[in-house]
């Protein structure tokens, strides 16, 4: 099957797929909000709010038209990049997105980083000796970072690297001092590659230090997750007949773990890697919140906690978009890979 | 490879050469709130942005406390006088002389007109104070005259802390997008510098101020919010931060310990209380009522959970303003009499079954409630807890008094210091139930609440006994059992002086008036 469809119908029919998703999670999260309780047009007026007020609010916000209606009028603005103004902070929510999912991207992009530089290679040294003691080692230290809550080990990073050592900063995107002397010119949101890009080298490594820790926190799951199944994986890949083959040609191992092996057994890691950064995406929040990141999560969960419909339906859907180009990228990626991937 | 370890080479490099930003000769002071800000506007803010607003506006009158406890006073602002007429009904204020607005615009009574007919059009949450005025005109730049349709205590409305902020009369049609972009066009000692809603605002000192700075004036201020209770707590603790609030009560003793920080409270003008539902039996019996609030373990609450850091209500007016009643009935627990009380009622043993509504998610009202609960259990009274949100509670609570709460748990503060605000918002006969979640209706009561306010204008402390005697009669006629009178409480840095808040301006750190 798929090999009588062009690759680029395919893609298409893929993308369809996606449309229909995203129309699907529109009307669910669409839905949801208004069978809550609580009364959007009361909590727009604010507290203390006159019923004249509130009548006025409902009136503005449309709800006081047929859901159908609301709806689609939800709908065409989501479209053209507007999601209404946000109860709580009172911004245009499209431009408080733009603000705190930089910071969260930067995060999990750092995170993800993390991931593939040490989890892999560490899955890869593992596997080359079965059983032995790198094995063992690693097999623990991949439970455990898997296993351990993140806002414990938040604390315990915040505990030794600021409080006892002071070699790190508690919180936040950049100092007080870097945000007053060496302001990080903002072009994509993310503080570090600012910095970069504005050749502001002492505001790149104040971002750098403050993005140590959490990003660092957020990946202990994922390196667990990839030193995990690269090391299963590979553990497949070891037995087949080309690596004894590529072994009896006297090729150095190290060649065929990274290059032969390694190829082969990426697949699964990445598919994995993609389900966790989207999962990061929205899971980030407890680092965000105790290193004071200035992030989506923490902007979605003060937006949970004050029932502000409108951020909770935008966050879902941008949510729902990214999770899916993630994917779709990582398909793509392992269609690359390997040949006998088609996309379906 | 190669490439790559050359490149992390080369960051590494950089990033050892590259000094840390070394110590600058400003004076920098680092404030840490909870949430964060919502409305910069200073003719509609209703909320704790006024810890912003207060430092770069300006109103024309301050509230200021007064020492150990005593009534407070009204001090020149903007104005540096004031005089009613004879009937009430015009107040004249003269002005400042030689103060401009940051913009370079010059504050004059324009200016008064312009901030008061804006706050009147945009109607924010707290525009109501101005209720009373027709019109404000201006006979000379340094006069401003104020006609009024009542007689009503203008200077005091004038001292608000919402709503009574001087702006700029060149702002023109501009909304709060403008001010919420992070602009501003005040008189005060601070100016905005940057603005990033729910993270951050900086402040720096406006070198035009008409007023003068203290020794050790504070340059820059950065105001960050912090959701996390534990952060606020480190960074202060860890010196990253001056002056935090919303630290948790089980920590205080600990973070007053530490060397470089010490916890200081002052009086809030807030209160917390349940309301009894008097529109329907069993409740709308006195001695029910007084059962009830024996019933409440006041020590518990006050002591073990608010650990000190409140004290027992005395009546609905918080001490330290003026309508407070030091004299007023003051209910403790005595379990027995409350059973003896519920029996002369007429209420047969175990017959009682009350619900009590309370906005879900904040701890106090969660915990108040769960006590009560076993304190009434120990008399044969049930109590059913119902946390709702705000909205489904008071939604509740003003459709039909006959199905609705028996008690109501809620929170208060006034608008401006007035205890007009807590008698006749909570407890004045209403037609249509706005916030008198009691139902409560005595004329008697109103008529001393009218006598209060008819004189507030012109006769301060006639007003003000009208008040007293009013809080006594309703202490004693508990419509509400009165739990407790909060306290601000903050960690402040040792190095930085003189910071003492304001309960006309919970939140405020008055940036002018500190020093490190």
């Amino acid at each position: 099957m798929g090999n009588d469809m062009s690759g680029l119908t395919l893609i298409l029919r893929r993308l369809g797929m996606t449309l229909l998703v995203i129309v699907c999670v529109s009307i669910i999260t669409f839905m949801a909000t208004r069978l809550l309780p609580a009364d959007p047009a009361a909590l727009y007026a604010g507290p203390r709010a006159s019923a004249d007020k509130i009548e006025e609010a409902r009136i503005q916000l449309g709800l006081d038209k047929p859901l159908v209606v609301q709806y689609f009028s939800f709908a065409g603005d989501a479209l053209r990049g507007d999601f209404g103004i946000s109860f709580r902070t009172r911004q245009p929510i499209s431009s408080d997105i733009k603000r705190f999912l930089p910071a969260t991207l930067e995060l999990v992009f750092s995170a993800m980083a993390l991931a593939i530089l040490i989890g892999i290679p560490l899955g890869v040294v593992a596997a080359a000796r079965p059983g032995g003691v790198v094995d063992q080692l690693t097999r623990l230290l991949a439970i455990s970072m898997a296993s351990v809550p993140s806002f414990w080990v938040a604390m315990i990073l915040q505990l030794i690297f600021f409080k006892w050592l002071d070699w790190l900063p508690l919180s936040g995107q950049v100092s007080t001092e870097t945000m007053l002397f060496n302001p990080i010119e903002p072009i994509t949101g993310m503080g570090t590659l600012d910095a970069l890009l504005g050749k502001n080298w002492v505001g790149f490594r104040d971002a750098f230090l403050h993005l140590l820790l959490p990003a660092l926190t957020l990946s202990l799951y994922p390196i667990g997750l990839a030193l995990r199944m690269t090391r299963s994986s590979m553990g497949v890949v070891m037995k087949e007949r080309y690596i004894t083959t590529a072994r009896a040609m006297g090729i150095s191992s190290t060649h065929i773990l990274f290059k032969f092996a390694l190829k082969n057994a990426l697949a699964p890691v990445l598919t994995v890697l993609g389900l966790t950064f989207a999962f990061s995406l929205t899971g980030a929040v407890l680092v965000e919140v105790i290193f004071d990141w200035p992030g989506i999560g923490a902007y979605v969960t003060a937006a949970i906690l004050a029932v502000d419909f409108p951020v909770i339906m935008a966050v879902t859907l941008v949510g729902t978009v990214v999770y899916i180009l993630v994917n779709l990228l990582v398909d793509m990626a392992q269609a690359m890979l390997d040949p006998r991937v088609t996309l379906r | 490879m190669k490439k790559t370890l050359s490149l992390i080479a080369a960051i590494v490099a950089v990033m050892l050469w590259s000094a840390p930003a070394t110590a600058q000769s400003k004076n920098i002071f680092t404030a840490t709130y909870t949430t964060g800000f919502i409305d910069l506007d200073p003719s509609t803010a209703a909320s704790s942005e006024i810890a912003v607003l207060a430092n770069v506006y300006e109103p024309l009158v301050w509230w200021q406390p007064g020492e150990d406890g005593a009534d407070g006073t009204l001090v020149p602002g903007l104005a540096t006088s004031w005089e009613p007429s004879e009937d009430g009904l015009t107040w004249t204020f003269q002005l400042r002389d030689g103060v401009t607005f940051s913009d370079g615009t010059p504050f004059n009574s324009e200016a008064v007109k312009f901030s008061i007919e804006r706050a009147q059009r945009l109607e924010g949450a707290s525009a109501w104070i101005w209720w009373a005025v027709e019109s404000v005109t201006t006979p000379d730049p340094l006069t401003a005259v104020f006609t009024l349709t009542d007689a009503s205590p203008i200077p005091l409305i004038a001292s608000s802390a919402y709503s009574a902020w001087m702006v700029s009369p060149a702002v023109g049609d501009k909304t709060g997008e403008w001010f919420n972009a992070g602009n501003a066009a005040g008189t005060g000692p601070f100016l905005v510098r940057s603005y990033k809603p729910g993270v951050q605002t900086i402040l720096e000192r406006n070198t035009n101020y008409w007023g003068e700075a203290p020794e050790g004036a504070i340059d820059i201020a950065v105001i960050d919010n912090v959701e996390d209770p534990v952060l606020r707590e480190q960074r202060l603790l860890g010196g990253k931060s001056d002056w935090s609030e919303g630290l948790e009560t089980d920590n205080l003793e600990q973070i007053d310990a530490n060397e470089n920080v010490s916890v200081e409270r002052f009086n809030a003008f807030q209160n917390f209380f349940g309301m009894y539902n008097t529109a329907k039996p069993p409740l709308d019996n006195l001695q029910v009522r007084q059962a009830l609030s024996y019933a409440f373990p006041y020590d518990q609450l006050v002591n073990n959970i608010m650990s000190g850091q409140v004290s027992q209500a005395r009546g609905v007016v918080p001490a330290g303003m003026p309508g407070h009643a030091e004299d007023a009935q003051q209910f403790t627990q005595d379990l027995a009499k409350a059973k003896a009380l519920l029996a002369e009622a007429g209420v047969a043993e175990n017959s009682l079954s009350l619900t009590v509504t309370y906005t879900a998610g904040s701890p106090e009202p969660q915990k108040a409630a769960e006590i009560y609960k076993a304190a009434l259990a120990s008399i044969g009274v049930e109590l059913t807890l119902q946390p709702m949100s705000w909205e489904a509670q008071y939604e509740l609570a003003t459709s039909n008094p006959e199905t609705a709460q028996d008690i109501f748990m809620m929170f208060w503060w006034p608008t401006y210091v007035t205890s007009l605000d807590f008698l006749a918002s909570l407890f004045r006969s209403e037609d249509s139930i706005n916030y008198n979640l009691s139902y409560y209706k005595n004329p008697a009561f109103d008529a001393l609440v009218d006598a209060g306010a008819a004189t507030m204008a012109t006769d301060a402390a006639s007003s003000a006994a009208s008040f007293e005697e009013a809080s006594r009669l309703l202490a004693a006629d508990a419509p509400a059992v009165f739990l407790y009178d909060q306290k601000s409480t903050y960690g402040v840095s040792n190095d930085i002086k003189n910071f003492v808040s304001n309960p006309a301006y919970s939140h405020v750190v008055f940036l002018n008036q500190i020093s490190r």
